[in-house]
């Protein structure tokens, strides 16, 4: 490899840490988007969301100011209440359709 | 030193996310997701973010994972493993999110702007965040509690049986 390359994956930077962020995001997406059980669908969106979190933290301390902080604090506020009502939907789905299968609920599909 | 805990957290977090998606079994899915957000924390410590730190281990780790295993217990053996991936779908979303993040990543690496700036001592410790949070940020803060009390409320509508 090109000593160019090796010194800026030995110097850690921004970068790397945006790197990182995009990777669990992409993860993400790309389980929400081949799986079919709504608990694993839920999980996906957490990967999602802390994807982000790196995002937002990485730029905070680069730009040296806390509102990225604060705002991942919001967001694991809202991951809370989404994963609390999300979960209470599924219970409620499997009780009245007897599956968790994403595939298989079509009710609303045209 | 830098680099030894920053590729073993960046190794950890890739296996175990990927660990999550790929899971044939939700808890298997449920037990990687908190490796994942153990990891994500101990990214926040190495960003100047330890409160984040902690509060991503008590409430995500902790909370937030206690409840999802609680529920993933609560269904059949045989509801909780399905038939894992969909073959036909799974070629072209790999594909299609391979080439969303070839193009994050290209356009990282071809913007150089990007240097460790020094931060202050005291830089994301409780008492800076809790300054910023109920100053500036205080009808947000009010917000996110009728956000907290509606979902509880929510939560229960939806779970109680008519």
């Amino acid at each position: 490899m090109q000593p160019e390359v090796i010194q800026s994956l030995l110097q850690i930077g921004p970068t790397h840490y945006l790197v990182l962020g995009a990777t669990l995001f992409s993860l993400g997406v790309l389980g929400f988007l081949v799986r079919s059980n709504i608990i694993v669908l839920l999980m996906c969106i957490e990967l999602m969301i802390n994807g982000a979190g790196i995002t937002f933290i990485t730029f905070c301390r680069q730009l040296g100011s806390l509102e990225g902080q604060v705002f991942v604090l919001f967001a694991m506020v809202v991951a809370a209440v989404e994963i609390a009502v999300g979960l209470s939907i599924v219970v409620l789905v499997f009780r009245n359709r007897s599956t968790l299968d994403a595939d298989k609920m079509e009710v609303l599909k045209w | 030193m830098e680099q030894i805990f920053f590729y073993t957290a960046f190794a950890i977090a890739v296996i175990s996310a990927a660990s999550v998606v790929l899971q044939n079994k939700v808890m298997y899915s449920a037990l990687s997701l908190i490796i994942t957000l153990l990891t994500v924390a101990w990214i926040y410590a190495m960003l100047s973010a330890p409160f984040l730190a902690i509060v991503q281990v008590i409430l995500y780790a902790g909370a937030i994972m206690v409840l999802l295993l609680f529920v993933v217990m609560m269904f059949r053996y045989d509801e909780t493993e399905h038939k894992r991936l969909r073959p036909d779908l799974l070629g072209v979303f790999s594909v299609l999110v391979a080439v969303i993040f070839a193009g994050v990543l290209v356009s990282l690496f071809s913007c150089s702007c990007f240097e460790n700036a020094p931060v202050p001592a005291d830089f994301g410790s409780i008492k800076s965040i809790g300054s910023v949070l109920y100053t500036q940020y205080l009808v947000p803060v009010e917000l996110a509690s009728v956000l907290l009390l509606v979902a509880v409320v929510g939560a229960v509508m939806l779970a109680v049986k008519r």
